[in-house]
This record gives structure tokens, sequence and C-alpha cells, in this order.
């Protein structure tokens, strides 16, 4: 990965970006959206994150995307495996026909499986039963790659410990499934994860999140599963920057991503996504250990986003999925956050077809 | 699609199959200023939006107030809407490209004549952004023998889904 933490993206931008502004002008300098052109810009301002100045910046958001933005579209290598939340979801259960489960999965056309971190913490199956559900995703190629966690690291004491010691938890669990992940949350001054809480981004919440996560790490000392972060937008992490800076901060490998672009919309990127995926993955790139795929339209007065079908919105599919296919290894995609299965049918064949146009490879083929 | 919308489109068909059966003493000329008829039309979804987890997206209602002022001279069809960008249009059954209403991307546009009928062909990005799968519009813009209504069927097609709705407009 580039070195390119927030602190030396900025610092060593600035003569870059000084002398980039002389050699182009500034459609040239943001025409890929490069964080070396935003560190450029912002390193010489000594503004905070965000996208570069597009037009107007003294009396206009940026919100806009640059004239003629040119758009990078050549594919990796990497296949991606996609997996979903459709129902029935994966669970722990004795009585489960594991075999029959994972068969319906592939017929559907998905190749990867990850499950809700609390059912397997709270009904543990026999290592027999672990066994037969190991062999039956193997047998028809699935890779039950992660636990999704629940709770709040942050929370209000004394419920942070109680979510702390289920991660714990969770990865021992992860380990005993064979996944290579857990994914959590940096977490809200609230119980609730998904309500603002107004000290999410002060120097008090910010260390909530980094000793919590160091004890995680303790506690968790010589695994080798991910503790990939999800970025919500209520939370501390909702930027890439705040991505970086966390797992220097922590200061373990294991402290990964679990990519989910859209948690990290807000006005000023929600029209300029591929510059918002480049900079992105060039930040990132392999500390992300999977990605969450949605999409969002900006549909109301108020700024606030609401989801829509996948590859209708203004995610930037086609440039989504050529970042991912770049990455080293084949990259794990969870489509989520829709309603039913026909919803999950429906953002396959759209996702699939974004792929085949611009040369991505997704594992499998839909019914 | 809804019951609802299959009737209507049962409805459709049927008036566009008496239209035609007029022959060809009715010229393909839509010029006109045109009244959506609640009534009588589908309501229609969304253009731009495909929004999930139960949020509606808004569209034509049945009672929306829709008017169309339609300028077709020869070959030009200029068609004003009301809450639409106005379209200049070439009928002449070759593709025409033509920047999206986000001027992003462009939109391939061929608009024909067959029969009595106007047919009008779009393809582009959803929503006319980048990166997203591409929308094929079809539609399909029939007058009545006595030219006082006008059908407009329109079907949209992305590889997900296909849906279509009928709107029938008055003669003012």
């Amino acid at each position: 990965m580039k070195d390119l933490s927030r602190r030396n993206f900025f610092a060593g931008g600035a003569a870059a970006g000084v002398a980039g502004a002389m050699a182009f002008g500034p459609r040239q300098a943001f025409a890929q959206g490069s964080p070396e052109a935003f560190a450029g810009s912002a390193g010489a301002s000594g503004k905070p994150a965000g996208l570069p100045p597009v037009w107007g910046e003294e009396f206009l958001y940026q919100w806009s995307p640059p004239e003629n933005l040119e758009r990078d579209l050549t594919p990796g290598t990497s296949t991606i495996r996609m997996s979903s939340q459709i129902q029935p979801r994966l669970v722990p259960n004795e009585a489960t026909d594991y075999d029959a489960y994972f068969a319906n999965v592939r017929a559907l056309g998905w190749s990867a499986v990850e499950s809700a971190s609390t059912s397997w913490t709270a009904n543990r199956i026999s290592d027999s039963k672990i066994r037969e559900l190991k062999e039956a995703a193997a047998k028809h190629d699935i890779v039950f790659y992660g636990l999704h966690c629940a709770g709040n690291i942050i929370a209000p004491d004394p419920d942070a410990d109680r979510w702390q010691r289920h991660i714990v938890d969770s990865v021992r669990m992860a380990e005993e499934l064979g996944c290579e992940l857990i994914l959590t949350h940096a977490g809200s001054m609230y119980s609730n994860r998904n309500w603002a809480h107004p000290k999410n981004w002060s120097r008090e919440a910010w260390m909530r999140s980094v000793a919590a996560l160091k004890r995680i790490c303790k506690d968790t000392a010589g695994s080798k599963i991910k503790i990939a972060i999800e970025a919500v937008n209520t939370e501390s992490v909702n930027n890439p920057w705040a991505h970086a800076r966390l797992r220097e901060d922590v200061g373990d490998p294991r402290i990964t991503v679990g990519l989910d672009i859209t948690n990290m919309v807000y006005p000023g990127v929600a029209f300029r996504m591929t510059e918002f995926l480049n900079t992105t993955f060039d930040l990132l790139e392999d500390q992300i250990a999977y990605v969450h795929a949605k999409d969002f339209v900006w549909n109301s007065m108020l700024p606030g986003m609401n989801w829509a079908m996948n590859g209708t919105g203004n995610m930037d599919y086609e440039t989504f999925l050529v970042r991912l296919s770049r990455l080293k290894s084949d990259p794990y995609m969870l489509v989520e956050f829709l309603d039913d299965n026909e919803d999950y049918v429906q953002a396959q064949r759209n996702i699939r077809a974004i792929a085949a146009k611009v040369g991505v490879k997704i594992h499998g083929t839909q019914p | 699609m809804s019951k609802f919308l299959s009737s209507m489109g049962d409805l459709a068909a049927l008036l566009i199959a008496s239209f035609s059966l007029a022959g060809s003493a009715i010229a393909a000329d839509l010029t006109g200023k045109w009244v959506r008829d609640g009534a009588q039309s589908d309501q229609v979804p969304n253009p731009m939006y495909w929004t999930t987890r139960g949020v509606d997206a808004g569209g034509r209602g049945a009672n929306s107030t829709i008017e169309l002022v339609i300028k077709h001279d020869g070959d030009k069809l200029q068609i004003a809407e009301t809450n639409v960008p106005l379209r200049v249009l070439t009928v002449d059954g070759r593709p025409h490209e033509m920047a999206t209403d986000t001027g992003l991307q462009r939109a391939s546009v061929t608009a024909a004549t067959r029969g009595e009928a106007v047919i009008v062909d779009w393809v582009q990005p959803y929503g006319g952004l980048p990166g997203n799968v591409a929308l094929a519009t079809h539609q399909t813009f029939q007058l009545s023998p006595d030219g006082a209504t006008l059908v407009v069927v329109t079907t949209r097609t992305t590889p997900a889904r296909r849906e279509s709705y009928t709107e029938v407009y008055r003669k003012q």
C-alpha cells in the first residue's frame, strides 16, 4: 500500500501540489480525482479533509464534479465474490441442512456468505456440525468469510465493556468457523450506534474507540482474524482518512477496512463519487478486507440521501467494480440493505451487467 | 407490474390497435396542447430514482396535472412537458446523441414514424449519472383517429427489470 496516512498525505503533497498547479490548469490537475491532486490542494492550503476545489470555492460548496472528469476504467485481474443478505440467513442450528443451504446460495449466483455474530456467540453448535458446515461450503465453492458484529464498543458504560467482550468472543468464533474477518465499528457515544451523538467526533470519543480496539487486539493477540472497521456516517470513522488514522493509532495491522462507501457519503461527495472512490481506494487499497455494495440518491430537500437499487444511483459502479478488481486478492462484496430476495436478484443483475461492460470478473453465474 | 398497470396496458393496446385500424388517413402530426387524463392513465414511477427500503421516490400520481405542448413540424418534434426539460427530437429513424439531463453523460435518442405513431427510443446511464446500468426507454406516441386523444406508452428496461406504463392525453 502507498504510504498515504493523512498526515503524510498533506505534508508530502504540499510541494507536489504547488508544482502540479504550476504545470497544469485546475482541470488537468484534478482530472483523475487522484489523492495526489487532492493532497496538493489540501496540503498547500492547510484545509481539512475533503475533495479538491473545483470552482468558486470562496462562495460555493464544492459539490459539483469537475467538468470533463476522466475515468480510468481499466479493470484489474481479481475476481469478485458476491455475498448477500437473502433469506434465510446463515445461522447456527443443529437441524440445518447446510449442504442444501449452500447449494441454494450457489444456485442463486452468490459465492460467499457472512453471518451475524450474535447468533454464533449465543447459540453454539457442535464441533461436528461446524465441520459439516465447512465441508458443505467447500463442496459448493462458497467462502464463509466473516462475522458481522453487533454492538457498540464505545457505548456508555457499562455497555462498552460488554460489547468489547462480544467482539473478542466473535474473533474466537470466527477462528473456529474458519473465517477471515469480523466486522465492527468505531462506535457512538449514544447506546444506539445509528444515532449521531454530538461528541462522536470529539477527542474523547476518538480515544474511546482507539482504547476499545487496543483492548480487543490485546485480548485476541496471536489471532489472524482481521478486525475490519465499517465506516458509518453517525460515527467518527466516516471517511477514508479516519480509517487510515485509526489503524495507525491502534497500531495493529489486523485493524483493516470493511469498506462501505455509501456509509461515508455526504453532500460534498454525493455527486463526486468517481473522485471519492478513487481517493479512497488509493488511500486504503490493501487495508480493505472486504466491501459492502449499496447505492444511494439525493432526492429530498434536506441533504438526506436515500438508498437506491444498485447501479441506478450516484455510486459510479463502473469505477467501484474496476477499483475492486485491481485489489491484490479476490475481494468479497456484500450486497446488503435491500428489502427482500427479489431486490437481491435485481441488484445482482445490475451489478453483473455493469461488471461485464467494464470487463470485471465476478465469480459464478446468475440463473 | 401491478394488476392496475397491466389492465391499463391492455386498454392502451386496444386503443392503439383501434387507432391503427383507422388506416393511413390520419397523419402522425402530434402538434397541440395535451392534458393528461388521470382517470385513464397509469401511475408513473419516478423516472430518475429507484429507491429501496420502502422509500417512495414519488412520480406521477393518478391526479397529477401534466401538460404536453408538442410542436411537430416535418422531422422535428419538440415536446414541452411539465417539470421536464424541453425535448427537441429529429424524427428520422437515426440515432442522435444528446446530453442527459444531468449534463454529465450522453444519451442516444432515435425517433421514427411507424404508421401513425411516433416511436422514440432513449438509451442512457440510469439517472444520467456515470457508472450506472444502461436504461433503455421505448415510447410510443399514438394519435387517435379523430386527433383528440394521444396515448403514450412507455417501457423502461434495465438488466434488472422491465416496466411499462400508459398515459392518455386529451387535446385542449
